[in-house]
C-alpha cells in the first residue's frame, strides 16, 4: 500500500535485507497496523509522541519549540490580515456604487485570487531583491538579535496576512451590505437615530457575527498557509517540519505535527463558538 | 471568460506552433531574457521558457477542470441523496464529513500525499478526494432548501420514488449553484496543485507544472527574475479569471452567494 519505507529512506538504495529487518524491528515498524496504532495512542495519552525515525530525537522537544515559532508567525499574520481586512471590507461596503468602492472590491478580488507562494515570492522580489530593505527570510534567535528577528518576520507575516485578509474582507463587506438593507435598520432610521448610531449599534454588531466565524475559519486555514510561507522563507517552524518529514518518510513526526495542527484548528473553532455566545444574546437564550 | 479562453488558446498555440519541445536544450543561451526567438527567455538548463509556461498553463487548467468535474460527479449525488433521504443516512454522512473538516484542506492534501506518494496524477487524485467532502456538504445544504419546496413534496405525494425525486426534480434545479461551486473548486484546485508541486510533493520535475517552475527558478530571483515572474503572474491571472467567471455566473443566474473555502 504505502510506497517507500522509512528503512529504505534511511539506508539508501543498496542495503542488506537483514539489516533492514533489524532496523524495522528496532523502530517498531513490524507488527499489525492496529497494534502499531494502539501503541501510538497509548504513548500519546501519557504525553509521549515517540521518536523521529530520521534522527532518533524525541519528537516532543523538537516539535514544541517549532510550534511556538509558528505561533509567532501566525499571530503576526492575524494582526496584519485584520489590519487590511477591516478597513477594506468596511469602506468598500460604505462606498458601494461609487468608483472608489468598486476599486476596493477589485483589490479584494485580487487578494482572494493570489496564491500564497506567489505573493510571498513577489514580496521577496520587491522588498529583498530590488529594494534590499528586508531580509529574504530565515530565522534568528530573538535572544541574540531582536531587531534582526523582527525584520526577518515582516515579510512572512505580511504574506500570511494577505492570505487571511481576502476572504475576511469579502465576508465583512457582504454582511455589512446585507445588514444595512435589513428591516431593523429601516426601523432604526424611522426612529430618527443618526447614521453613526445606526452604523455602530445596528449594522456593525450584526455584521460582526458572520465575520467572526470567518475569521476563526481563516485562522484555522493559516495553519495550512504556514506550511507554504515557512517553505518560501526558510522559516524553521512546524510547517517546514511537516514538509521535510513527508519527504523523509518520518511518519511519527508527520503524525505528531498534523495532530498538533488539527488540535489548534479545533481549539480556534471552539474559541469562535464561545465568543459568538458572548456577542450574540440570542444564542445565549437557547 | 474571454481571458480564460485566450489563456487556453494562447497556451495551446504556443505549444503547437512553437518550434521547441519543453525539454529541448539551448545551452548557449542559459538564463537569457526575452528575445524574438524565445519570447519568455530561456531557463537555467537552457529550455525555452514560453513552451514550459504554456504547458504549465494547460496542466493547471486540466487539473482544475478535472478535479472540479470528478469531485462534483461523485459528491453531488451523495449530497442530494443525503438531503432528500434525511434520517440516519444524512446524520451519519454529516459525522463522516466532520472528520475531514478538522483539518485545513491543504494539510489534508499533505497527509494524503504522505500515504499515496507524490506525482502529478496522484496530486490530482488527492485533490479530488479532498474536495469531495466540500462538495457533499455544499450540495447537501442547497439541496435541503430545494427539497422542502412544494413541487418536491407534490412529487412525493404522487408516489415518485426517492431516486426520481433526487435526480429528476432536485438536482436539475441546482445546476446554477453547481456551476458556481465548480468554478470555485477549479480555482482552489489550481492553487492547491501548484502549491503541492511548489512544496515538492506534487508533480515532479521535469514536468513543467507552474508550481515546479517556481521552485526550480526561485533561486535565480536576483539574477533572472523573469523566470519567477512569468509563471507567477500567469498562474495568478489564471486563478483570477476563473474566480471572475464564478462571480459573473452568480450575477447572471441570480444565485445567493455561498462562500466555499478550500
Amino acid at each position: 500500500m504505502i510506497p517507500g519505507d522509512p528503512t529504505t529512506a534511511l539506508l539508501g538504495r543498496a542495503f542488506d535485507p537483514e539489516i533492514a529487518e533489524l532496523m524495522r524491528e528496532r523502530l517498531g515498524l513490524n507488527g499489525n497496523f492496529f497494534v502499531q496504532y494502539f501503541q501510538w495512542v497509548r504513548a500519546l495519552l501519557s504525553g509521549d509522541l515517540g521518536y523521529s525515525l530520521i534522527n532518533g530525537a524525541q519528537i516532543n522537544e523538537q516539535i514544541f519549540e517549532r510550534f511556538v515559532r509558528t505561533l509567532h508567525l501566525m499571530i503576526g499574520g492575524v494582526f496584519v490580515g485584520l489590519a487590511i481586512a477591516f478597513p477594506l471590507g468596511a469602506i468598500s461596503a460604505r462606498r458601494r456604487g461609487h468608483l472608489d468602492g468598486s476599486v476596493l472590491v477589485g483589490i479584494n478580488s485580487l487578494l482572494i485570487s493570489v496564491p500564497q507562494f506567489i505573493s510571498g515570492l513577489l514580496f521577496v522580489y520587491i522588498f529583498a531583491v530590488l529594494l534590499k530593505w528586508l531580509p529574504a527570510g530565515g530565522w534568528v534567535d530573538p535572544a541574540n538579535d531582536l531587531g534582526l528577528w523582527l525584520r526577518a518576520m515582516v515579510l512572512p507575516c505580511v504574506t500570511l496576512g494577505v492570505a487571511l485578509s481576502g476572504f475576511t474582507a469579502r465576508i465583512l463587506r457582504t454582511s455589512i451590505v446585507e445588514a444595512s438593507s435589513s428591516d431593523y435598520v429601516v426601523a432604526a432610521r424611522s426612529w430618527g437615530l443618526t447614521g453613526r448610531q445606526i452604523q455602530r449599534f445596528h449594522i456593525y454588531r450584526n455584521a460582526a457575527l458572520p465575520t467572526l466565524t470567518t475569521i476563526g475559519l481563516e485562522i484555522g486555514y493559516l495553519f495550512g498557509g504556514a506550511v507554504v510561507v515557512e517553505e518560501i522563507f526558510g522559516y524553521p517552524g512546524i510547517g517546514q517540519l511537516i514538509v521535510d518529514s513527508i519527504s523523509g518518510r518520518d511518519y511519527p513526526m508527520v503524525q505528531a505535527a498534523v495532530l498538533l495542527f488539527a488540535l489548534g484548528f479545533t481549539f480556534i473553532n471552539l474559541v469562535v463558538d464561545i465568543s459568538l455566545f458572548t456577542i450574540d444574546p440570542r444564542l445565549r437564550k437557547q | 471568460m474571454i481571458v480564460l479562453c485566450l489563456f487556453f488558446l494562447g497556451a495551446s498555440a504556443a505549444l503547437f506552433l512553437g518550434s521547441y519541445s519543453f525539454d529541448e536544450l539551448w545551452v548557449g543561451e542559459r538564463l537569457a531574457t526575452s528575445s524574438t526567438a524565445h519570447l519568455f527567455g530561456v531557463d537555467s538548463f537552457g529550455r525555452d521558457y514560453l513552451t514550459r509556461v504554456a504547458l504549465g498553463v494547460l496542466i493547471s487548467i486540466g487539473v482544475g477542470l478535472s478535479v472540479a468535474m470528478i469531485s462534483l460527479l461523485i459528491g453531488a449525488p451523495v449530497g442530494v441523496y443525503s438531503a432528500v433521504r434525511g434520517g440516519w443516512i444524512d446524520s451519519s454522512t454529516g459525522r463522516i464529513l466532520e472528520v475531514f473538516f478538522a483539518f485545513p484542506q491543504i494539510l489534508l492534501a499533505l497527509v494524503l500525499v504522505t500515504i499515496v506518494g507524490s506525482g502529478l496524477f496522484t496530486a490530482l487524485l488527492v485533490l479530488t478526494l479532498v474536495y469531495i467532502p466540500i462538495v457533499v456538504r455544499f450540495v447537501r445544504n442547497v439541496a435541503m432548501i430545494e427539497a422542502r419546496k412544494d413541487y418536491v413534496l407534490s412529487a412525493q405525494l404522487y408516489g415518485c420514488s426517492r431516486f426520481r425525486q433526487c435526480f429528476v426534480h432536485v438536482l436539475p434545479n441546482l445546476w446554477g449553484s453547481l456551476l458556481v461551486l465548480a468554478s470555485s473548486i477549479c480555482a482552489f484546485a489550481m492553487i492547491a496543485e501548484s502549491t503541492l508541486s511548489y512544496l515538492g510533493l506534487g508533480a515532479r520535475p521535469p514536468v513543467p507544472s507552474l508550481g515546479i517552475l517556481l521552485t526550480e527558478n526561485q533561486g535565480f530571483l536576483s539574477t533572472a527574475p523573469h523566470l519567477v515572474l512569468f509563471p507567477a503572474v500567469v498562474l495568478f491571472l489564471l486563478v483570477l479569471s476563473v474566480n471572475q467567471v464564478g462571480d459573473a455566473l452568480i450575477d447572471k443566474l441570480d444565485i445567493k452567494r455561498h462562500f466555499v473555502r478550500g
